[in-house]
């Protein structure tokens, strides 16, 4: 098991930074107003669910292979708010889901959506739909409803793997309007090679922020940029003391960040 | 054994026989009474639960990380890690149930009502049957053994094999020179690619290895540096963004302050 006590500095800077996310999160519940910079692949979501009313197909969500952590819970808020958006269009929506136990979160997600939009009639409860929980099974399931449906947007969001490309592809094949966004890194050049906007980074977890402007999202962000400035600053200090012969490895500051 | 440890060993001693099985039936009936009490509770008072039993089991995990270890790397707690592990299994095995429910719902309404491609969802469900009475009865035998090699396996790799073709087809859309990132970027993966195949590295074998300037501009140098030194520290970058963004989120779902989903509607709505 991995402890505090393994590395006490790594376990200060947690503790640092999460007093820190909370703090902003206070400031911000507390009236304090925090500017959002904008982000292209989130903006794109309206222009694609404005392109499937225009089209009469469906809209396509897939939280990949997501389990019910914070990757899969992060692409159903996302999921949520385009829910919302199709619903008020009459847009047909399509969400195959990998794992059993992100399913049963999902399909209240958009059952809650559907309501929230004022159109709780229009909720399929068959629009939402456990596929298979093995990787190719599932990647050649949604392929499948890709090429079927001939979906006119396809929103991939989650954590994903080799099947990226296979969901990328297929949508590209049917001319779908592509978004993505995942925090597994050797997967981003494939959506951002397949896709018309991929979200890179940490933008995924910025993006129940960017699309709600609740302040206390919007103060988790800030707090979170604050954090990414200290760990620059840490970056930028090592590699001076690296870089400084008197100093070297042998230096406190790079010991105290040195996983031995 | 530490105290807690000892208290939970006199609290639940061991178990066995009919005591036991009656233990997990006293469970079963526990775990149904409580889901019913759910599901009868007010929204506002459903997410008091939801949310105070999300924070006891974050603060479980974070009181195990930062308690202080002894030599054996364990602390009060280390000891109930798989236990509450198995509580997070149990769970997501009974949600596979669920899954399952929902696959024999929409195909076999597909069946029930001989919709369009009616065929493949006959043929789902019998597989699903037949894969599962293979697997509880007949696990050591070889019909289970050619399902599960010859025949599952062979479909994944079929699946696998088609990313080959995508690969080729996304390469080509990237690879496309419209703009000077473009062009970099095959440029960049034309110079990785020569230097870790034999002929790229052929190419410029002649330069030496190392020791001067020439060695910088062989092929398999230059590879190396862009992935060590330009692509590396790219995605740690993305990687520490990504960690931060997780520790927020992370937070923000522990302590209940995550709006917008889960939920929240009903919780309104009462």
């Amino acid at each position: 098991m991995t402890h505090a006590s393994d590395k006490w500095e790594a376990a200060f800077l947690v503790a640092l930074w999460s007093i820190i996310v909370l703090v902003t999160v206070i400031t911000a519940q507390r009236g304090r107003k925090y500017f959002i910079r904008r982000i292209p692949g989130l903006n794109a979501i309206d222009e694609a669910v404005g392109r499937a009313t225009e089209m009469g197909r469906p809209i396509l969500m897939v939280p990949g292979l997501s389990g019910l952590g914070v990757v899969g819970l992060q692409a159903l808020t996302i999921f949520s708010y385009i829910i919302k958006t199709a619903a008020k269009f009459g847009n047909r929506i399509l969400m195959p889901v990998a794992d059993p136990a992100l399913y049963t979160v999902a399909e209240e997600v958009v059952r809650e959506s559907y309501a929230s939009a004022g159109r709780p009639e229009d909720f399929d409860p068959t629009s939402v739909y456990f596929l298979s929980d093995r990787q190719f099974a599932f990647a050649s399931g949604v392929a499948g409803t890709i090429h079927r449906e001939k979906v006119a947007a396809s929103f991939l969001f989650g954590d994903f793997f080799a099947e990226s490309l296979i969901f990328a592809e297929s949508g590209q094949q049917v001319g779908a309007i592509q978004v993505a966004g995942t925090v597994q890194t050797t997967q981003l050049p494939f959506f951002i090679a397949s896709c018309d906007y991929t979200i890179i980074g940490d933008e995924y977890y910025a993006a129940s922020a960017y699309i709600s402007r609740e302040p206390t999202l919007l103060g988790s962000l800030v707090g979170q940029d604050i954090c990414k400035g200290m760990m620059l600053l840490i970056v930028v200090l090592g590699t001076l003391a690296l870089s400084i012969k008197p100093l070297g490895e042998e230096f406190f500051f790079v010991q105290w960040f040195t996983i031995k | 054994m530490n105290p807690i440890q000892s208290f939970l060993s006199r609290a639940f001693p061991a178990l066995h026989g009919g005591a036991l099985a009656g233990a997990v039936a006293g469970c079963v009936v526990a775990c149904v009474v409580a889901v019913l009490i759910l599901q009868a509770l007010p929204g506002k008072a459903r997410k008091a639960v939801i949310a105070a039993v999300t924070f006891v089991a974050g603060l479980f995990y974070a009181l195990e990380f930062f308690l202080p270890a002894n030599g054996q790397d364990e602390n009060i707690l280390t000891f109930a890690v798989p236990t509450v592990g198995n509580v997070t299994n149990v769970l997501g095995g009974m949600t596979l149930g669920l899954g399952v429910l929902s696959l024999i719902r929409i195909h076999g309404a597909n069946v029930v009502k001989v919709k369009s491609g009616w065929e493949n969802s006959a043929l789902l469900l019998t597989s699903m049957v037949v894969m599962a009475v293979a697997g509880i009865k007949f696990e050591q035998t070889l019909f289970y053994r050619s399902l599960f090699r010859d025949v599952l396996n062979s479909f994944d790799a079929a699946m696998f094999a088609v990313l080959a073709f995508f690969i080729v087809s996304a390469a080509y859309r990237a690879f496309r020179i419209k703009s000077a990132e473009a062009t970099l970027l095959m440029v960049a993966a034309l110079v990785v690619m020569l230097g870790q195949i034999p002929i790229g590295q052929y190419l410029t074998h002649w330069l030496p290895v190392k020791g001067s300037y020439l060695s910088l501009l062989r092929l398999d140098n230059i590879s190396n540096w862009l992935l060590t030194t330009v692509n590396a520290p790219a995605q740690r970058a993305i990687g520490f963004g990504l960690g931060i963004g997780g520790l927020a989120i992370a937070l923000r779902i522990w302590l209940s302050l995550e709006r917008g989903a889960y939920f929240e509607a009903k919780a309104d709505e009462s």
